[in-house]
């Protein structure tokens, strides 16, 4: 009888475990509409859905297997790291690299600015996007 | 969310199960139940397919759907022309050998659930997004695994050197598809949940685990997994196939060796290493393990008891480290540095930590049960394997260059890889302490926890043939 005990208040516990966290999970869902920074974003919130919106409209100007340069406003230094790696997800068929990066002067044909506009002689404004810019990096 | 690729995520697994019930002949046991053995095949399933596309990556052949659909159906052919039939299954249930029970209706509730929570990708965890989903979607543009990608100097974010079956059945769902969607891909996740609680319910079962114990213990596992799955937000993460494979091996671990254990062992040691960095050395130790109890038992290891219980991880392995020497895609195992003693009040600190994650609401405990179990003599090759695993964690911490301040390291990390070994770790448990009160457990039970007539245990056998 006690070995029944200790085991039904294991799964009880257990139990509760699953209802507290269902419970935590559905909540957020109905507040998903409250601003998130970069490194809680996840899918079906205004902040992935506007990203996502801008890609799309870059993706078509953009041939595939191209480099892309990405940066972003978002925060914090680390928040721009989350938003570039949400672009590598989202444009797969694209290599996405920081535009801080060394290899960008030799191998980026194009770059994308979210929420924030690049300022450098190689880089030509080609598309205005909902939430940045599509520019097309010029040979030097 | 469109009807086909739901359709393919779901008819993937049961096509990759149908290919492994091709090596039924050595993978199940007469006293396997029917779920049992679907997840075995599956497993199986898993690893011919995860060595196909290496090969044909090796050729430079793409992964046209064609292609994928013929090798399989080639596959299959051949194996129900050449192999032998798989044992009978013994017992009056053969699907559900054990009856089902409140326990079971508590682990299909979650089951729902999560599945519910999985399909709305609000619990997709961000590991899928910056890795194994990424992974996937690449190459399935790429028709293969992209290794000039995973080379590149900026992919050191996505573990280049991580073994890739879980973005190849994430990939191979989205070419039979047409497109990567990420309801499909959640769902697959909900199909290695249901894997993981079949392979528990019959661990439990088939370590003679009375009735009451197997419901609740499968209840246990059930919300445990589900609620750190929900609250951690880890659908479409390997770490459900590490968690996957090691439940997997218990059965054959809890019984004594014998030829369809060896394979098992050997297929589930397999999977794991292709299915994540972690998983290599938990196939190692599976083996090892096997392969001890072998040369223990019988003073010699027989060389095709080691070839079933080592052969298909050493496929697994032996391809991954070519590909990892080949494309220079060295990057976990360079960043060992040398073991620092140093590091270990922060290691403890970070760890006691991580051991209060809210999702696990102090279950995370459960998964120091391997250390405990080395007392008990049937479940101890389980807790030599476990046990070693977790070291191989803590090892990490200390040598990991990652890991210099260990803290967010371990953080980040600790709850997740506990998870990996909780489930199995909770059914062995169950098994060893419902063993403890009496060695005969061949039906002349106490109180109520006793099996019915009809449950077909052989758990009276197993401890017999262990003694």
């Amino acid at each position: 009888m006690r070995k029944r005990l200790i085991l039904g208040g294991l799964a009880a516990w257990a139990a509760c475990a699953f209802l507290i966290e269902l419970n935590h999970t559905v909540t957020a869902w109905d507040d998903r509409g409250t601003p998130m920074g970069a490194w809680a974003w996840r899918f079906q919130i205004p902040e992935t859905d506007a990203l996502a919106r801008s890609l799309d409209v870059a993706r078509p100007a953009i041939p595939p297997g191209t480099v892309i340069a990405f940066t972003a406003l978002e925060g914090r230094p680390q928040a721009a790291f989350e938003v570039w790696r949400w672009t590598a997800y989202l444009m797969p068929e694209y290599d996405v690299i920081p535009v801080d990066d060394p290899a960008v002067g030799d191998l980026a044909r194009y770059a994308i600015a979210y929420k924030t506009e690049i300022h450098h002689p190689r880089a030509e404004p080609i598309l205005r996007l909902p939430d940045g810019w599509l520019y097309r990096v010029k040979r030097p | 969310m469109s009807t086909l690729p739901l359709l393919v995520a779901a008819a993937v697994p049961v096509l990759l199960g149908l290919l492994g019930s091709r090596l039924a002949a050595g993978l199940a046991a007469p006293r396997d139940g029917g779920l049992y053995r679907a997840t075995l095949y599956f497993l199986g399933g898993a690893v011919v397919l995860h060595l196909l596309l290496t090969l044909l990556d090796l050729a430079g052949i793409p992964w046209h759907p064609l292609l994928l659909v013929v090798l399989g159906i080639a596959l299959y052919v051949l194996g129900w022309r050449f192999l032998p039939r798989g044992p009978e299954r013994t017992g009056g249930r053969t699907n559900f050998p054990s009856g089902l029970g409140w326990g079971d209706g508590i682990a299909l509730l979650v089951l729902a659930v999560f599945t519910l929570l999985a399909l709305s990708h609000w619990i997709t965890f961000s590991d899928f997004v910056f890795h194994w989903g990424l992974k996937g979607r690449r190459f399935f543009f790429t028709r293969g695994v992209d290794y000039t990608y995973l080379a590149r100097r900026w992919s050191w974010v996505i573990h280049p050197d991580y073994p890739n079956l879980l973005p190849e059945i994430y990939a191979v769902t989205a070419l039979l598809a047409g497109r990567f969607d990420l309801s499909a891909m959640m769902l697959e996740a909900s199909a290695f949940f249901v894997l993981l609680l079949a392979a528990a319910r019959e661990g439990l079962r088939q370590g003679g685990a009375g009735r009451f114990t197997r419901q609740a213990g499968l209840a246990t596992i059930a919300c445990a997994a589900g609620a750190y799955g929900i609250g951690s937000m880890i659908a479409g993460g390997a770490d459900w196939l590490i968690a996957l494979a090691l439940t997997a091996a218990v059965p054959p671990l809890l019984r004594p060796p014998d030829r369809a254990g060896d394979f098992q062992v050997g297929v589930a040691a397999a999977f794991a290493a292709g299915s994540k960095i972690e998983g290599v050395p938990l196939a190692a130790f599976l083996v090892l393990v096997q392969w001890g109890r072998r040369a223990w038992g019988e003073r010699r290891l027989a060389l095709g008891a080691g070839l079933r219980a080592g052969l298909p991880a050493a496929a697994v392995v032996l391809l991954w480290l070519y590909r990892l020497s080949h494309d220079h895609l060295f990057q976990a195992l360079s960043a060992a540095g040398p073991f620092d003693p140093s590091r270990a009040p922060g290691i403890l600190a970070a760890t006691l930590e991580a051991l209060r994650t809210p999702a696990w609401h102090g279950l995370l405990w459960t998964m120091f049960l391997p250390p405990l179990l080395l007392v008990h003599r049937r479940a101890r090759p389980f807790a030599i394997a476990a046990t070693l695993e977790i070291l191989f964690y803590f090892y990490t911490y200390f040598t990991s260059i990652s890991a210099i301040e260990p803290r967010l390291f371990v953080i980040s990390s600790f709850a997740r890889l506990g998870f990996q070994v909780i489930p199995a770790s909770l059914v062995v448990a169950l098994v060893a302490w419902g063993e403890s009160r009496r060695e005969d457990l061949s039906g002349n039970e106490e109180g109520g926890d006793k099996p019915r007539p009809d449950e077909g245990t052989d758990a009276g056998a197993s401890v017999s043939a262990a003694s």
